[in-house]
């Protein structure tokens, strides 16, 4: 059984537009659609690490969400390291770490919103960051569905 | 049952502290710096094997014990794992995580940027075990807790 994890710092807005993207949810960039996305901005700070579940791929995988700050390599190796203790195999773990996808605009959203709770502005910028990364996101989603 | 110690890097104190409950280091005094140099894993584990969970062996009563590095994201890497483990329909309960970092003084936390960030081995090491001497019985002290509370002494 495959899992397919998006991760970004929060978990809630690359995370959840990529997942989006997996799943035929979001085809092109539509602000109102993303926004209603589930857990879209939602995912609480306490619960950074969790997993959730999003849905299931037309090959079955499974798709979650997860917030991983800058820590995404060692949750990748810490994952696939349990998958083999309990012999899942090496497939049980595919894990996209995002960060590298966000852009200068989208840090500065993700900073108004989190830390300054400025939600207007926070958004505003927010969303011209998605705009930006969205063709390099969908291209990277869509290797992901064609891979495994 | 599966006990992971869990530090920083996989490198030091989880090292120390799973090598007092699988009994390889002695719980009336002090190790010499080569007994625990030579433990597996010490001061060995590199920058970009920090996550991987690596097994150090089963203890008297059955129980696997790991070491296992989580950054300075503890909770969150902890949080990866549980989830990970529920949704993958297998029961968390019997998973344990320890953590040591508590245990490591000044010393073991210079000792370790000098030798595992720097690759000051040399300087780096045997600072590492001084910090650790320091505080041994604080380790044993910790692993018979955890020994106690699983029933597992």
């Amino acid at each position: 059984m495959s899992n397919v994890i998006y991760s970004c710092y929060y978990g809630s807005y690359l995370a959840a537009v990529a997942a989006a993207l997996h799943l035929g949810h979001l085809k092109e960039f539509d602000r109102e659609k993303i926004e209603c996305l589930a857990y879209f901005g939602k995912v609480e700070v306490d619960r950074l690490g969790w997993l959730y579940f999003i849905g299931e791929d037309e090959k079955g995988r499974k798709i979650y969400i997860m917030g991983a700050k800058k820590v995404g390599k060692v949750v990748e190796r810490a994952l696939k390291g349990v998958a083999r203790i309990y012999n899942m195999g090496e497939e049980a773990v595919v894990f996209v770490d995002l960060l590298p996808y966000g852009n200068f605009l989208f840090s500065a959203g993700c900073f108004l919103l989190e830390r300054l709770k400025l939600k207007g502005v926070g958004d505003f910028f927010l969303m011209m960051g998605i705009k930006k990364s969205f063709g390099k996101l969908r291209v990277l989603v869509e290797n992901i569905k064609q891979s495994g | 049952m599966k006990i992971f110690y869990c530090c920083y890097g996989s490198a030091h104190s989880s090292v120390v502290a799973a090598a007092i409950h699988l009994g390889w280091l002695p719980e009336d005094r002090v190790p010499e710096l080569e007994e625990i140099e030579k433990l597996p894993h010490y001061d060995k584990t590199a920058s970009a094997e920090i996550g991987t969970p690596f097994f150090m062996g089963k203890d008297r009563k059955g129980a696997e014990i790991y070491i296992i590095g989580m950054a300075s994201q503890r909770l969150l890497v902890k949080n990866a794992i549980v989830s990970f483990l529920q949704h993958s329909g297998v029961e968390p309960e019997d998973v344990i995580f320890v953590d040591a970092i508590p245990l490591v003084n000044l010393k073991t936390k210079i000792g370790g940027i000098l030798s595992r960030r720097m690759g000051l081995v040399s300087v780096g090491r045997p600072l590492t075990i001084r910090g650790i001497q320091e505080r041994y019985f604080d380790f044993v002290k910790m692993v018979k807790e955890v020994k106690r509370a699983l029933g597992l002494l």
